[in-house]
């Protein structure tokens, strides 16, 4: 099948007698069984799959936008938290033991205290913990370090408030319901206030505290 | 079936009368790329028994030619959507066969059988060997020949002869510089003349190995 034409690249005049040697030995042909299947295969339509493509689009955008929730959402947990119980609403209790309010006196039967002490309690501190993140994961249920840690902060703040002597012996005029939804900040608060002397408005925090985080020996004593 | 040669008022094609090449075979494959399976089978007739041949000759056996020839033709038939005529057809077509026979060799040498990758695998011959023809004898001189010659080197004569290739075409085909395909070419071509030439003043004495 050389084309004279090209002759200009052969790469000698007696190449010419090899060529005709070869043309007169090989003669092989193609079988026929593989020409039939060639022809066949030529002649089918290319497959499109045509649900390949959209499929491929939906599976990258969940992927995404989950990607992206994950990243943005409020509030990890560490992934060695506990698994919880179904967050519990405290709309759902009864109405003597409705959240109260932070500066009101809190006024508590020992059998609400126990009460308070079951699932409610563990509902509101998981809430708080799915909510707040690592700030209050001493506050999860089951964690008797919780209330190591806060006691810790209120000893620590009371030696604070003794180790400045006269100023510390000043009324204390932060307002601990500033802080009423961390949990953290309102214990260090109340510890500030049974340092600085105002036990009365300590022990109605601490109460507060309590109906509100349901961790009855949480606050330093 | 329809005239290879003849080509078809454009139908929905992506190249205009301006643009058609000079190349038939050009013409065929872009026929066949944009859905007339018609001019496959005049592009097929047209190459298949050459292709053949430059796969036998390249391979020695004829069960992997017929593999490689089937591979060969599958990969065109698969890729006619990508098709762009940027060189001629039977360049295009041979270096497709070339590269299934380079990664038919890779795989084989992969798997631990270079030591008999130029054997050569004949057809048994049938009946007594005097009687056999001519052409048989030919053929089997040829092919014994053939398997003296260095896989590259066989490789450069075949694309030349069965292809038609030029040597510069041949260089693109194997990937080597044009030096170095007319070097191959001229080797294979010198061996065999040698080879021919022996084996005429040896009246064919080499028919059985």
């Amino acid at each position: 099948m050389a084309d004279p034409g090209d002759d200009r690249d052969r790469p000698g005049v007696a190449d010419e007698s090899v060529s005709r040697s070869y043309r007169e030995a090989a003669r092989e042909r193609a079988p026929a069984a593989l020409d039939e299947r060639i022809r066949a295969a030529a002649r089918r339509k290319p497959v499109r799959r045509s649900w390949q493509r959209p499929l491929a689009l939906a599976a990258t955008l969940a992927l995404a936008v989950s990607l992206v929730l994950q990243v943005t959402a409020p509030g990890d947990e560490p992934a060695s938290a506990p698994p919880h119980e179904p967050a519990h609403a405290p709309a759902a209790d009864t109405p003597a033991q409705g959240p109260a309010e932070p500066g009101a006196p809190v006024t508590r039967s020992p059998a609400a205290g126990t009460q308070r002490t079951g699932r409610d309690a563990a509902g509101d501190r998981q809430r708080l913990s799915g909510s707040r993140g690592l700030s209050n994961y001493a506050l999860q249920p089951d964690r008797p370090e919780a209330d190591a840690a806060l006691n810790k902060l209120g000893r620590a703040s009371r030696k604070a408030a003794e180790s400045l002597g006269g100023e510390a012996a000043e009324p204390v005029s932060v307002r601990c319901s500033e802080h009423v939804d961390d949990a953290s900040a309102w214990a260090a608060c109340i510890a500030a206030l049974e340092a600085a002397g105002e036990t009365a408005a300590a022990e109605r925090e601490r109460r507060g505290w309590e109906a509100r985080h349901g961790q009855d020996e949480a606050v330093a004593r | 079936m329809p005239d290879a040669d003849a080509v078809p008022p454009p139908r929905a094609v992506a190249y205009t009368a301006a643009m058609t090449p000079a190349d038939p075979d050009v013409r065929l494959m872009l026929r066949y790329r944009d859905g007339d399976a018609t001019a496959f089978d005049a592009l097929y007739s047209r190459h298949k028994d050459g292709l053949y041949r430059y796969l036998l000759g390249l391979c020695l056996d004829a069960a992997t030619a017929e593999d490689l020839f089937q591979e060969a033709w599958s990969k065109l038939i698969a890729a006619r959507h990508r098709y762009r005529p940027t060189a001629k057809f039977s360049t295009y077509l041979y270096r497709v066969a070339h590269n299934c026979f380079v990664d038919h060799y890779r795989r084989r040498r992969s798997r631990g059988r270079e030591e008999d990758a130029d054997a050569v695998t004949l057809p048994a011959r049938e009946g007594d060997p005097g009687r056999e023809t001519e052409r048989a004898l030919a053929r089997d001189r040829l092919q014994r020949l053939l398997a003296e010659l260095p896989t590259e080197q066989r490789d450069a004569f075949l694309l030349r002869e069965e292809g038609g290739l030029t040597v510069a075409e041949i260089a693109a085909a194997t990937g080597v510089g044009t030096e170095t395909a007319k070097s191959r070419l001229r080797y294979a071509y010198r061996k065999l003349r040698e080879g021919f030439a022996a084996l005429s003043g040896a009246g064919g004495g080499r028919g059985d190995g």
